[in-house]
């Protein structure tokens, strides 16, 4: 009797976790493309006390734009990781003044939080380009449900700078759907 | 007759609803330089969009005495975001004006153990805050009151 029972629970156990995994392997992403938010540009604007400052730019998620030749109707980003970050210099010795860097994503969104996405620190003050070292946690697939989101660069200055500064930023982006 | 009566109660409860609305202008109220009770650092809100965020912007010990490098966010869960400088660093994130002096739906990080906390911020008056951080409920917490560095008159 006690035998049966347990064979049963078994049974059910087995059908349950085939069940789960079939459907997982039924939602689970077919394709994957890079995706680069290219050269966008960070104006800070002077004058620019020591510390941290942030500068924001605004772009709009069109799946449309983003997969090509490869979207559907109804299409969802399954998931969307950060692979690359680098920033440039306009002015060849704004990196003198600037010791880190920190690329994170927000959005108005009440259920989507504020998400750091790369870190560089130290910077090399004579460097023209820096990459940035991408969280390999953070994930961003919701803010790609989004029409809109913040992209955010906040850059620490060692010293007060008065005067603009400008940086710009390519980031790519692993999207599987 | 008719058209007036409807005008004049269509207006009259316009008004009503539109005075109880949570306002854009009451939320910014927010912004500004904050001081824990503490003192241990100060902490500047901002707007991004339409929700707030408060930085660290000052840091009674800002140089870690191990490294004798800038403090950074060591205890940071995440390994990879541990070298994003303390200073700077937002620790209250994604907060929304909900009306009635109340911005809530946001979260305070704790630098020294790196855990996050939900959080709602009251004004109390225009210079002190009341910051409660949570775990699931708001009874199960515990209230900080921050107080503007710059005082309004």
């Amino acid at each position: 009797m006690k035998k049966k029972i347990l064979l049963a629970i078994t049974s059910v156990v087995i059908i349950f976790a085939l069940g789960a995994w079939l459907l997982n392997l039924l939602n689970a992403p077919k394709n994957t493309k890079s995706y680069t938010l290219n050269e966008i540009e960070f104006e800070f604007a002077g004058p620019l006390f020591q510390g941290s400052n942030p500068s924001q730019y605004v772009a709009k998620i069109d799946l449309k734009e983003i997969l090509g030749d490869d979207y559907k109707e109804g299409v969802k980003i399954k998931n969307a990781v950060l692979k690359n970050a680098t920033v440039q210099s306009l002015d060849p010795v704004s990196f003198r003044d600037i010791n880190a860097l920190v690329f994170s994503f927000a959005s108005d969104n009440p259920n989507l939080s504020m998400q750091e996405l790369a870190v560089i620190n130290p910077i090399k003050a004579n460097a023209k380009s820096v990459k940035l070292n991408p969280s390999k946690e953070a994930n961003v697939t919701d803010y790609f449900a989004e029409k809109q989101i913040y992209v955010i660069l906040d850059a620490s200055f060692v010293k007060d700078v008065n005067a603009n500064v400008s940086l710009k930023g390519s980031f790519e982006f692993e999207l599987k759907y | 007759m008719k058209k007036i009566s409807f005008i004049l109660v269509f207006s009259f409860i316009a008004t009503l609803f539109w005075s109880f609305a949570p306002t854009n202008t009451g939320g910014d109220r927010l912004i500004g330089v904050w001081e824990p009770s503490n003192g241990r650092a100060r902490v500047k809100i901002e707007k991004i969009g339409a929700k707030y965020y408060g930085k660290i912007v000052w840091i009674k010990e800002p140089i870690d005495p191990v490294t004798q490098k800038p403090k950074t966010d060591k205890n940071n869960p995440d390994p990879d975001l541990q070298k994003v400088p303390l200073m700077g660093y937002r620790m209250l994130k994604d907060f929304t004006y909900k009306g009635s002096d109340e911005w809530a739906d946001g979260t305070i990080y704790d630098a020294l153990n790196g855990s996050t906390y939900s959080c709602v911020i009251k004004m109390t008056n225009e210079n002190t805050l009341n910051i409660r951080g949570y775990i699931g409920v708001s009874v199960l917490g515990r209230t900080d009151v921050w107080k503007r560095l710059v005082i309004k008159k």
